[in-house]
């Protein structure tokens, strides 16, 4: 017993450890990390073992990996060669990317502000902040539903004041999409940003007008490129699950901005065509993994400090 | 040391890097022994009381208690414990609570725990505060609950990590003195972590002085002081001179030294045999210096560079040539004012031969 | 800062705070519209809060979802406090950059990829060895925890850095083994923080949609999926009712997480 805590502890221990501590290091480390390994590791195995065979009528609606006959790439043919799926992914990238970059036009100067409130109020501001992330994601965007619909309270109330005549197309379109994504992750890029301009030192700035720098310069030469980690963290922390979002497109968008998790869902649910669906998760993965990785530099380099 | 309490045979331990933090260390420390592991930051000293502790395990090595090889005996099994730099009293317990911790770890019968609480308590005067928390205490009051609860155990060693170093002026001299005070009473074996080589002088029977994993000199204050075996040590503890040069024959006890200074030769006693030409230091103490123009064998003309009253002593910095720099120390004694040079006087300097101590490193 | 500055910037902060709660409000405030339209006010109503509790449709799911919810967010704070201790104290061992990337993946990952990938390894484990069946109650209560560990581990981390270590290898040199020095020392310091760690768990199980649809059966539909395929229908009032239950029970466990969460750090 006690050798194999050793060994265990020697997997587990880049040095030598305490005696009498290995046995409760593995104990603490193993059920998470099995968990995950069998429950978030493994499934992906799986998916990519479906995305390489065919569809079929059967009850799993699919061929089975296991027999070498049923191997095949036409799934991804498929993907590379219908314009839905390409064009989806671009589009999803396309409406990630922009909409990450309003959440930080609008997060930033919201963290700052903050970021520089008397310290008793900051952890009320972050509150409010996260208050409504937490308060039902589906809920929310319906909320915007109610607002934007042609027979919705923004087209109500701007008809009755007589500003317009007819309805605005506000639902349905690209338009809503950004707004949905913006408003519902919002927090996600106001919080790593908040951390981060936090912790900054305030004599920098002190020091930066100490020698005669305006206070906008000292913004943008001090404070901007120190909270660098915060805005790269703030922003893969919403591109990432944005890019294969699927409610969003789905109650708020239309028909001619298709967005990749919305063709992976139609194609599992609708047209119960998994291993199809598969091909789509395993290549929006493949896109996804750069970001991923440098995601998690990130959290090592903040892990490290 | 027959009887030795803690012998560490070549113990080594490095985290994970290229860079030893201990470097294969040897080393015996008696029963009754007050003793300092003493260096700058990152000697390794803190490391090697926590190998002690068994709060980390040496690479290659191993420790022995009372004879017994602690290889596999984890920390919560060793007869030794730790008073720890931020004293690491548990927040939500009382401070009565907080000594008999250990004890009910022991599975003590509570009466018994009851006793040496209220044992405890007395000792280091602390009943007034029994049923106190941590964060209604001073930092001296809480030091002493550290103490108690760790010396409740009845350890055969204590283990303190930088003790001194969270209090305040006043309160460390105060402490000092009733850590002493404590040894001296309880009888077991103190070991203790510190930067301040004053505080290890003052505190210490023996003192271990450690530089980058390795054990520089080991021994009693006057002897690290008076008999340091490197320029290292020499110039750790109070300051020191250290003049190069090299040997130029032997004088009966003394070895004549050449000094880069040309026709400057000092001496300095040294029992064994060192070959003409032989790189050397000679150190000596600033408070062994003095302006007598025909006091000593040891002289050097020169000119001040810096003078520096410091209330009881005063400093003098001088210039002898060829970049050499000594220091003098001379004590302010009321009625002795006329040898006080001032800055860039001529003056000549000089020091017996006992006061040179030969170095070889 | 001028003043200026500083109340241009207040300003931004409240039009920011504005955008998030505004359409939050609305609805709260139309789920006492005694009008079915959002457009008329037919004065205040809590018909629909009355309807609401006779749909038995909703209040299955609801029973669904709380029972999911609760058992997700257990499991996920026993798993994600296990993780967030090793992170926070066990310092650089041999497979720490693996363990917390796979810790902090489920955070980032789309729930599309991960809804599918467990549907897909529940059914072809139950093709193998015939567990888990009929996917239901058990494989969404998987999920959540798989997707809970990832923040109670975060929060747990977070608290324990803020704790000195010098106090569990305190209790080690006292005589405290390292699960006697985690209960007596850790764990009555950490409690705080896992509370919270359940309560937000709890919350994202609640309001998880998509891979709930991809994991559950027959049977076990939640909350979420009544409400969404209800809504892919159009607007309800019912459903606006629904909505502001939701929205204050969430706030309220939000605002109990937060304050067990705010760190009073006194090593």
């Amino acid at each position: 017993m006690r050798v194999l805590a050793k060994r265990g502890g020697d997997l587990v221990d880049a040095m030598k450890n305490p005696a009498g501590t290995s046995i409760w290091r593995i104990g603490v480390l193993s059920p998470p990390l099995l968990w995950l390994a069998a429950f978030f590791v493994f499934p992906f195995v799986i998916v990519f073992a479906i995305s390489l065979v065919s569809a079929t009528d059967a009850q799993p609606p699919f061929a089975s990996p296991l027999d070498p006959t049923n191997l095949t790439f036409d799934n991804y043919r498929l993907l590379a060669e219908d314009s839905l799926y390409v064009a989806s992914l671009g589009i999803a990238f396309r409406i990630a990317a922009i909409s990450t970059f309003i959440c930080l036009l609008i997060g930033y100067p919201m963290a700052y502000a903050i970021a520089r409130a008397a310290p008793s109020l900051r952890n009320v501001l972050l509150l409010l902040v996260m208050l409504p992330f937490w308060t039902s994601f589906l809920i929310r965007v319906y909320s915007w539903m109610i607002l934007l619909r042609p027979t919705g309270l923004i087209n109500a109330s701007l008809q009755s004041i007589g500003l317009i005549h007819e309805p605005l197309p506000l639902i349905n379109n690209e338009f809503a999409v950004y707004l949905g994504i913006v408003y519902s992750y919002l927090p996600f890029m106001v919080l790593p940003l908040y951390a981060v301009l936090e912790r900054m030192d305030v004599s920098l700035l002190e020091a930066a007008a100490d020698l005669g720098c305006r206070p906008w310069r000292a913004f943008v030469s001090v404070t901007l490129p120190l909270s660098l980690p915060g805005v790269l963290a703030g922003s893969l922390l919403v591109f990432i699950p944005a890019v294969g979002e699927f409610v969003i497109p789905d109650l708020l968008g239309g028909p001619e901005s298709p967005m990749i998790g919305h063709v992976l869902w139609t194609e599992f649910f609708n047209n119960r065509d998994w291993p199809a669906a598969s091909a789509v998760a395993v290549s929006l993965l493949v896109v996804l993994i750069v970001p991923i990785v440098i995601f998690q530099a990130l959290e090592r380099r903040e892990a490290a400090q | 040391m027959s009887d030795a309490l803690i012998k560490i045979e070549g113990v080594t331990k490095s985290f994970g890097g290229a860079v030893k933090a201990v470097d294969d260390i040897d080393l015996e420390i008696g029963r009754g022994e007050f003793f300092a592991l003493l260096g700058p930051s990152g000697c390794g000293k803190t490391t090697l009381l926590r190998l002690i502790a068994g709060l980390e395990a040496p690479d290659s090595g191993r420790i022995l208690i009372d004879g017994m090889d602690m290889s596999a005996v984890p920390p919560w099994h060793r007869p030794v414990n730790t008073v720890f730099q931020s004293y690491a009293l548990f927040p939500h317990m009382t401070v009565a609570d907080n000594i008999a911790f250990g004890l009910k770890q022991d599975r003590l019968p509570k009466s018994d725990i009851r006793d040496r609480v209220a044992e405890m308590l007395d000792l280091l005067e602390l009943r007034t505060f029994a049923n106190r928390k941590p964060d209604k205490l001073s930092g001296g009051q809480r030091q002493r609950v550290a103490l108690a609860r760790s010396l409740a155990k009845r350890p055969k060693a204590l283990l303190l990590d930088e003790p001194l170093a969270a209090l305040d002026r006043k309160l460390r001299d105060q402490v000092q003195i009733e850590l002493s005070a404590l040894q001296r009473r309880l009888g077991i074996a103190f070991i203790f972590v510190t930067h301040d080589q004053d505080e290890a002088m003052t505190m210490a029977t023996r003192i271990a002085l450690m530089r980058s994993g390795k054990l520089e000199q080991v021994g009693a204050p006057q002897e690290v002081y008076e008999r340091p075996g490197s320029s290292y040590v020499a110039d750790f503890f109070g300051r020191a001179n250290i003049l190069p040069g090299r040997i130029a024959g032997r004088n009966g006890a003394l070895l004549r030294v050449q000094s880069p200074i040309p026709g400057l030769t000092f001496q300095a006693p040294h029992s064994g045999e060192l070959a003409e030409g032989t790189g050397v230091w000679i150190a000596v103490r600033p408070e062994n210096v003095t302006f007598e123009e025909h006091g000593h064998p040891n002289r050097a003309n020169g000119i001040v560079r810096e003078a520096t009253y410091a209330g009881d002593v005063s400093r003098y910095e001088i210039d002898i040539g060829s970049g050499l720099v000594l220091r003098v120390s001379i004590p302010n004694r009321i009625g002795e004012s006329n040898s006080r040079p001032e800055r860039n006087a001529k003056v000549c300097v000089s020091w017996p031969n006992a006061a040179g101590i030969l170095l070889t490193r | 800062m001028t003043s200026r500055r500083s109340w241009l910037l207040l300003v931004w902060l409240g039009l920011g705070y504005a955008f998030l709660y505004i359409p939050i409000l609305l609805l709260i405030l139309f789920s006492f519209n005694e009008s079915r339209l959002v457009t008329v006010w037919g004065g205040f109503s809590t018909r629909w809060y009355g309807e609401l509790m006779h749909n038995d449709r909703i209040l299955d799911a609801t029973r669904v979802s709380l029972a999911v919810a609760a058992s997700s967010a257990t499991l996920a704070m026993i798993f994600g406090g296990s993780a967030g201790l090793a992170l926070a104290r066990f310092g650089r061992f041999r497979l720490r950059i693996p363990f917390s990337a796979l810790i902090a993946a489920p955070l980032v990952m789309p729930e599309v990829i991960t809804g599918l990938s467990l549907l897909l390894l529940f059914v072809a484990v139950d093709q193998a060895i015939g567990w888990p069946g009929q996917r239901g109650l058990t494989t969404i209560i998987i999920a959540h925890t798989t997707l809970g560990i990832a923040y109670v581990a975060v929060i747990v981390q977070a608290r324990l850095k803020l704790l000195d270590p010098a106090l569990e290898e305190a209790a080690a040199d006292l005589g405290a083994p390292p699960w006697r020095a985690f209960v007596s020392v850790t764990l009555p310091m950490l409690w705080p923080a896992l509370a919270a760690g359940w309560l937000l768990a709890f919350t994202l199980s609640l309001d998880d949609l998509v891979i709930a649809s991809f994991t559950s059966g027959p049977g076990a539909t939640t909350l979420p999926m009544v409400i969404f395929s209800s809504v892919r229908l159009g607007l309800s009032p019912q459903i606006n009712a629904l909505a502001s239950l939701f929205v204050v029970a969430a706030a309220l466990l939000v605002t109990l997480a937060a304050l067990f969460f705010r760190p009073t750090a006194r090593t």
